[in-house]
């Protein structure tokens, strides 16, 4: 009797002692299938395995190269025997054992329209995970989801702090371990190489789209107010950083400043501080001179009733200025002019729209796919990639399919050239005829360094709260908060 | 026979079964709560940033304190740090001293036998709602009720009325207003249910007796229920002190857009974004962890005065008077001793 009772305190001990410890987490796949958010990518069911490349031949036989043919190969250890990977420019160093390919993202818009056309050509599942709720949120989760040894083989990273990630060998992987080489990229808009090679040179990032950016003006509002008929003349208008000034004073006069040239400063941030090309930080020396310059243009604005500086980048008051048609335009990126984006469903609801190129050639944010040392579905991985960042004819068709500019010259050309693109926010113009122009002329700025995020961020908040007080004060205190949030830097 | 089995079953101890059951819940304690507060100890003598391996003795005490340190930011950021002390003790004591005069006067009323105000238990219930809702939805709606714009309902009020609207949210005095408002509404409730019991506690027989010796209420309060109320009131300070230095949700959360507002920065919140700005190489760990047993030491340091002033001093004296007393006895027993013997 009393053997049993001795023998069930011991389990009843057993059993509390193991579950106080069910919350550590392990390093089991079937964690990240039980997590949330990741059930839409589930139905894209695994293709039938030994027919993969066989599907994939009929589906895109005219369009596949050989690179393709290669990747969607069966997952079985194909180093050894196939010829095809070899032929496709590299080996995969990393392993092949996972039979599914699990991507870490923070939204899932971009993927599940990749998934949309992806599924014809996948050899394996494909899902994705989502680890925090907007970009910079991710920035600093990922770290620990890294870490942590769920089941990762690419992860999504931004353009603000994918530094962060490709310079530390234990968040990311070369892509030539995936055989794929910036020799690839020949048709790939050269900024987004350069974002996705690290600091000694390497190759880790390969981006999507190329992120152009352009301002979309109410073409109703132009007319009445500014007597302007076409985007030609509209162009002419905002061609300079002096002519937008000009444009923006002749509106406020028109309008009794009732109606403001563009709404924030974080869109007129973005695009005016490509022009700087200056290095935030030189050494470990903070750099204000780009930060004394643009809280000088932003004051004027300000002052004038060019902008609100008071709103939020993004915010509901964001959209409403252009819904209740007291803006004339945004800055807005390509991802802003996709069907269901912010242009398509808030922003430009009412009121003829249409995107020019405006006084700046800038890029706003974009994405890289970047993988992970615990890559383990290497072949899919490889496939993947190749299907969106290499590969012309997919390219094109995710680009018609999503509204989102590809990071292919060949494919955005071909479209531009067809006339197959129409978007009917923009009264049917093709936005991507007028972001290739953008795209092909952004240059990045020298150095780019994994505190301009944090420098950027910081620098906008200070001057957004102390917009009131001159130049010289908002620097200083702008540097004296960089300073104290970055004890690397002096 | 009948003795070897009792001395089995004196030798049986059923202690080791009790500490067994009670071993997992202090591993998992030792592991998850004493390792991390130690650990923070740690880190608070290491680097920040890309040197946070390097042991760095005081310098992030004085860098915080003194604005001496190795870092060429340090006066900012003792500025920063001071700044955050400063809304910290600003946001405490403009939501404990409404919140406790309104739920003594709710606790006196609910609780008064002449009052018999109806529908107690309702209001009971409704004034402590406030207390179970998260905080992150009590900041959303009062952002989405309050926000800067005449978007926002009440700024939309305001603008129809003719007015500006008012920066509910960015402005640095307003805001710090609106975050006290809310902690008070969140919280009264909940200090006037606890001071009810503290006053139930008292025997009515004092009231009557009063009554009948014919005190008004204002008496009654200022001469039986304040002074008995202490030991509540005690722990309802404490209570809140702790969680006023430590604020962090409704500081953290009132802002609009992705960052939290600097003009709401407790040190809560300073520890935490030094802690979670980006990668282990961006992080100022040593500032977090510095900054944590500064106001563990504030805390200790305010709760420990606290005791002292509230301590019970009749109660005092009289165990003085009593030693006292021993003393003398035994003095006396000493003397009377040697001199009989």
């Amino acid at each position: 009797m009393s053997k049993l009772k001795r023998t069930l305190a011991l389990l009843a001990t057993l059993a509390v002692t193991s579950t106080a410890f069910v919350a550590c987490g392990d390093k089991k796949e079937d964690s990240a299938p039980d997590s949330n958010n990741n059930s839409v990518a589930d139905n894209n069911s695994v293709a039938d395995d030994g027919n993969a490349d066989d599907g994939a031949a009929d589906d895109d036989a005219a369009n596949d190269d050989a690179a393709d043919d290669g990747a969607a190969d069966d997952d079985a250890a194909d180093d050894g025997d196939a010829d095809a990977p070899a032929a496709s420019g590299g080996d995969i160093s990393l392993p092949d054992t996972d039979d599914v390919l699990t991507i870490v993202c923070w939204t899932d818009s971009d993927l599940s329209n990749m998934f949309d056309i992806y599924t014809p050509v996948q050899a394996s599942e494909v899902k994705y995970q989502n680890c925090g709720g907007n970009g910079t949120e991710a920035s600093t989760q990922y770290a620990n989801y890294l870490n942590s040894g769920d089941d990762v083989d690419l992860f999504v990273a931004e353009a603000g702090w994918i530094l962060n990630y490709i310079n530390d060998d234990t968040m990311s992987a070369p892509l030539s371990d995936l055989g794929i080489s910036t020799a690839d990229y020949a048709d790939a808009y050269q900024y987004t190489v350069e974002i996705g090679t690290d600091n000694n040179g390497v190759l880790k990032g390969a981006s999507w789209q190329a992120a152009a950016g352009g301002w979309a003006y109410n073409a109703d509002l132009a007319k009445e107010y500014l007597g302007v008929e076409t985007e030609e003349d509209m162009q002419a208008k905002v061609s300079s950083w002096d002519n937008f000034k000009a444009t923006a004073e002749e509106l406020k006069t028109a309008t009794d400043g009732a109606v403001t040239m563009t709404v924030s400063l974080g869109g007129l941030w973005q695009a005016y501080s490509t022009a700087l090309n200056a290095a935030w930080v030189d050494g470990t020396a903070i750099n204000t001179s780009i930060a004394a310059d643009f809280t000088a243009m932003a004051k004027e604005y300000a002052d004038n009733g060019y902008v609100d500086p008071s709103v939020e980048q993004w915010s509901t008051e964001w959209e409403n200025y252009g819904k209740d048609g007291k803006t004339l335009g945004y800055f807005f990126s390509t991802w802003c002019l996709g069907e269901g984006a912010q242009l398509d469903t808030n922003c430009g609801t009412a009121g003829n729209w249409r995107i020019i190129q405006g006084p700046q050639e800038y890029f706003w944010g974009g994405s890289w796919l970047c993988v992970s040392p615990n890559c383990n579905t290497a072949t899919e991985a490889a496939n993947f990639i190749r299907t969106f960042t290499c590969n012309a004819d997919t390219m094109e068709e995710y680009a018609l399919y999503s509204g989102d500019f590809a990071n292919n010259k060949v494919a955005m050309n071909k479209i531009i050239a067809d006339g197959s693109n129409s978007n009917s926010s923009l009264g049917g113009q093709d936005q991507f005829a007028i972001l290739a122009d953008v795209a092909e002329g952004i240059k990045m700025s020298d150095s780019i360094s994994k505190y301009d995020q944090n420098l950027k961020d910081t620098f906008l908040t200070t001057l957004k709260e102390n917009i009131k007080e001159d130049t010289d004060a908002i620097v200083e205190k702008f540097k004296a908060q960089a300073l104290a949030d970055n004890t690397d830097l002096s | 026979m009948a003795s070897a089995a009792q001395s089995r079953i004196k030798s049986i101890s059923y202690a080791k079964y009790g500490y067994m059951f009670i071993a997992p819940f202090f591993l998992v304690y030792c592991f998850f709560q004493i390792w991390p507060l130690i650990y923070t100890f740690i880190l608070s003598f290491k680097g920040n940033q890309s040197n946070n391996e390097a042991f760095v003795g005081l310098d992030n005490y004085t860098t915080i304190l003194f604005g001496q340190g190795m870092a060429a930011g340090a006066e900012a950021t003792r500025q920063e740090f001071l700044q955050a002390l400063g809304n910290t003790f600003i946001l405490w004591f403009g939501n404990f001293i409404p919140q406790i005069l309104l739920s003594l006067l709710l606790a006196v009323w609910f609780t008064d036998a002449k009052v018999k105000l109806p529908g107690k238990g309702f209001f009971k219930i409704v004034m402590y709602m406030p207390n179970i809702i998260t905080a992150a939805s009590v900041a959303a709606l009062y952002v989405s009720l309050f926000g800067d714009s005449e978007y926002y309902f009440v700024n939309s009020l305001i603008a129809n009325m003719g007015g500006d609207p008012v920066k509910f949210v960015t402005d640095p005095t307003i805001s710090k207003g609106m975050v006290m408002f809310i902690q008070t509404w969140l919280w009264f409730g909940n200090t006037m249910i606890m001071l009810m019991s503290g006053i139930m506690g008292i025997s009515p027989s004092l009231f009557e007796a009063a009554d009948i010796d014919g005190a008004n209420s204002t008496q009654q309060f200022f001469t039986i229920t304040l002074p008995l109320l202490q030991p509540i009131m005690v722990y309802t300070l404490v209570t809140s002190m702790i969680g006023g230095l430590q604020m962090f949700d409704l500081p953290y959360l009132y802002h609009n857009g992705s960052n939290f507002s600097k003009n709401l920065e407790t040190v809560a919140v300073y520890i935490y974004y030094n802690f979670n700005k980006g990668t282990v190489e961006q992080a100022n760990y040593g500032y977090a962890g510095a900054a944590s047993i500064i106001i563990f030491a504030i805390t200790a340091v305010l709760g420990s005065i606290t005791f002292y002033m509230n301590r019970d001093k009749d109660e005092i004296a009289k165990k003085k008077q009593r030693k006292r007393a021993e003393k003398q006895q035994k003095a006396k027993m000493k003397q009377g001793g040697g001199l009989t013997i």
